[in-house]
């Protein structure tokens, strides 16, 4: 008895930390270019502080590499001091802390998780390489690879970028691309190819061809890191385990976009899992974090959008009527849920537990209207319903192999 | 009239309250705790939330928690092995009686953010009302908070359930059996008392007019006749009071009437 006790205690500690997940996020957002003919971005930098303010209270630590606008910094007040500007050597200075740490977890047995967001422009150098803009310099693919994927402890990482094509912006304002496609131009960025070396690393990039297309004012921020931050908070979960994986965030965002017949406003998604584990999850919602819970319950449908006190939209779905979603969002802030005709507030406070939406206090809402383009993204996106049904029909069509069924109580008496 | 109406309200969902707290069953109500869908955890963790729900109902009420094979059999009858959504009182009343249950609960255990929570609907084999309610639950978590919401949960049901029976009983046009004799009595007496009020000043009228036309009837003189006219004149006056006393009371009683009809009044 007192051996197995020993035993026990021996092997406690390691059993418990045995592919534990600890999650790192260094996110860089740049509104501006270094190509002085480029104009710069509004809203990457409020991607930025949304990509931060989600992934940030999941994980161990985490970075936020930008320079907020005044208006960013009234929008998310407090985050500023957090910030540090999103130059090359303070890119390399947070990932070195970050990657110490992930060394750290590495022998401790635990699987630590780097995600690498950037939003802000993308381009191509006279190479054809492609690179970002970081303050004062660009950071290049071979920088990419070099020096952050090929040293990184990290036992998964998630790149997520979301870089408008400066360069077609600039020749064709809100034209259709005559040249080559955006989508080759962020693949090129990555080069497949070298990709396959890293089979460690998912991909989530946005191959939007214009900036017009890029951004809303209406979000605050681009179109394909809103959808992205809704997918990820858990909007895309169709099986209800807690967790998003590539297939499921790739339906949502097909959902999303299924009826914008505007070619402008069609964010495009290239989206891969890591070559090691196609399902490895981008997020998994069930561990240990500072986020609060939101259920939408079965009977509930339609579209739904969640905004904080200032604004800023969250999340966004258009969900199925048959299932419940659990949504992930900030603590201690006023929240809205609106549908269509009726919203509810609602605040979340560190350590409570899950709240049902069907209990919050609905009341009837008004809804305002804007111009053309924005009509186009307030009409068309999200404008049919996401859940098991579409998904079913969207990973037989691309033939993904889907993630895996929704569980089911028990059903031995 | 308004609030006669309001306080007549409230003693009827009093009575219909009453009535349904001494209507349950001196045994127990059957609850039947569907299968919990799981949400962020597995099958079997979602398995000892429903079984940490059905132990913690059996607990704290008086109530007969059916056995889970029973909920199991019936579930297997569905599609896809899940409980369809209802959004409207028939359905509900029609999944109760499917599962043959006085209370029918269903729910999901939630594993997010590192902690469980169980959320859970409940209604009455009618279905008319819904109550629905979230606990967290987890060793480290206070025992009471689960026990709470679900007494808690089942007293607003209840509650609900009485006020909904309540205002259909308020509602219902035909009034009960209640016999009409108090207003039949007092109505009678009014009209009766009126009647001879009306008689008695008549009388006494028709008194006053003999006197003052000297047609007293009194023969004779002196002392005789004076007694007479002083006799004619009293029976006058005694006419007279008795008509205002009959006036009276024939008032009271129709004002008692009047009072029984607004206190019957449905």
């Amino acid at each position: 008895m007192r051996w197995t006790l020993a035993l026990l205690l021996a092997v406690l500690p390691t059993a418990a930390s045995a592919g534990e997940r600890v999650q790192y996020a260094l996110i860089v957002s740049n509104n501006r270019s270094n190509d002085p003919k480029v104009p710069p971005l509004r809203f990457a930098d409020d991607d930025g502080a949304r990509f931060y303010e989600l992934l940030e209270p999941q994980s161990k630590d985490a970075a936020l590499l930008t320079v907020l606008d005044g208006d960013t910094q009234a929008r998310h007040p407090g985050l500023a001091s957090k910030t540090r500007p999103p130059t090359e050597r303070e890119l390399f200075d947070a990932f070195e802390r970050l990657d110490r740490q992930m060394a750290a977890d590495r022998d401790a047995g635990r699987d630590p998780v780097l995600y690498f967001v950037f939003t802000g422009h993308g381009q191509r150098g006279e190479a054809g390489e492609g690179s970002i803009s970081l303050l004062g310099k660009n950071f290049t693919r071979t920088q990419l690879y070099q020096q952050v994927l090929a040293r990184t402890h990290a036992r998964f990482v998630h790149l997520i970028v979301d870089a408008c094509d400066s360069y077609f912006f600039v020749n064709s304002r809100g034209a259709l691309p005559r040249a080559e496609s955006y989508a080759g131009a962020v693949k090129r960025f990555l080069d497949e190819r070298t990709l396959e070396q890293y089979p460690n690393v998912g991909v989530v990039l946005s191959t939007a061809s214009a900036q017009e297309s890029h951004e809303w004012s209406g979000i605050f921020g681009g179109v394909f890191s809103h959808q992205v931050l809704s997918a990820l908070s858990g909007a895309a979960d169709v099986n209800a385990d807690g967790r998003v994986e590539y297939s499921e965030l790739r339906a949502f965002i097909a959902a999303a976009n299924a009826r914008v017949e505007d070619p402008r406003a069609r964010p495009e998604v290239f989206a891969r899992p890591p070559a090691q584990d196609h399902t490895y999850p981008l997020v998994d919602l069930t561990r240990p974090s500072r986020l609060g819970f939101v259920t939408l319950p079965a009977g509930m449908g339609g579209h739904f959008v969640v905004e904080d006190e200032r604004g800023v939209r969250l999340v966004e779905l258009h969900k199925e009527k048959d299932r419940a979603t659990v949504l992930a969002l900030p603590t201690g802030r006023e929240l809205f849920l609106r549908s269509t005709t009726r919203e509810a507030a609602v605040r979340l406070e560190h350590g409570t537990k899950l709240i049902d939406g069907a209990t919050l206090l609905w009341r009837e809402r008004t809804v305002a209207s804007r111009g053309s383009l924005e009509e186009t993204f307030r009409d068309d996106l999200f404008s049919i319903p996401y859940g098991p049904r579409f998904y079913e029909g969207f990973v037989t069509s691309t033939g993904e192999r889907p993630v895996a069924p929704a569980a089911a109580p028990r059903l031995e008496p | 009239m308004r609030f006669t109406f309001a306080v007549l309200a409230l003693l009827a969902l009093l009575r219909s309250s009453l009535a349904s707290a001494e209507a349950a069953p001196a045994g127990c109500e059957r609850v039947v705790v569907v299968p919990l869908e799981p949400s962020g955890l597995t099958p079997d963790e979602a398995l000892e939330e429903e079984e940490a729900l059905r132990a913690l109902i059996a607990r704290n009420l008086s109530v007969c928690v059916q056995p889970r094979a029973k909920a199991v059999e019936v579930l297997r009858t569905f599609e896809g092995l899940r409980l369809p959504v209802c959004t409207d009182a028939a359905c509900r009343k029609a999944l109760a009686r499917k599962f043959d249950a006085d209370w029918l609960v269903s729910g999901t255990a939630y594993g997010f953010g590192g902690g469980h929570t169980v959320a859970i609907t409940l209604w009455p084999a009618d279905g008319n009302v819904v109550q629905r309610g979230t606990y967290a639950s987890g060793s480290a978590l206070d025992e009471r908070q689960p026990a709470e919401t679900v007494i808690a949960l089942f007293h607003d049901a209840r509650l609900g359930r009485s006020i909904a029976n309540g205002v259909e009983a308020v509602a219902e046009p035909a009034r009960p059996r209640r016999s009409r004799w108090p207003e039949v009595a007092l109505g009678t007496a009014a009209v009766a008392a009126l009647a001879g009020g009306v008689a008695f000043a008549s009388a006494s009228q028709l008194t006053a007019e003999r006197i003052s036309r000297q047609r007293t009837g009194c023969a004779g003189q002196g002392e005789a006749y004076v007694r007479c006219f002083e006799d004619t004149v009293q029976a006058g006056k005694n006419q007279a009071l008795a008509a205002n006393v009959l006036f009276g009371a024939g008032a009271l009683f129709g004002a008692g009437v009047a009072v029984v009809f607004m206190v019957e009044l449905p």
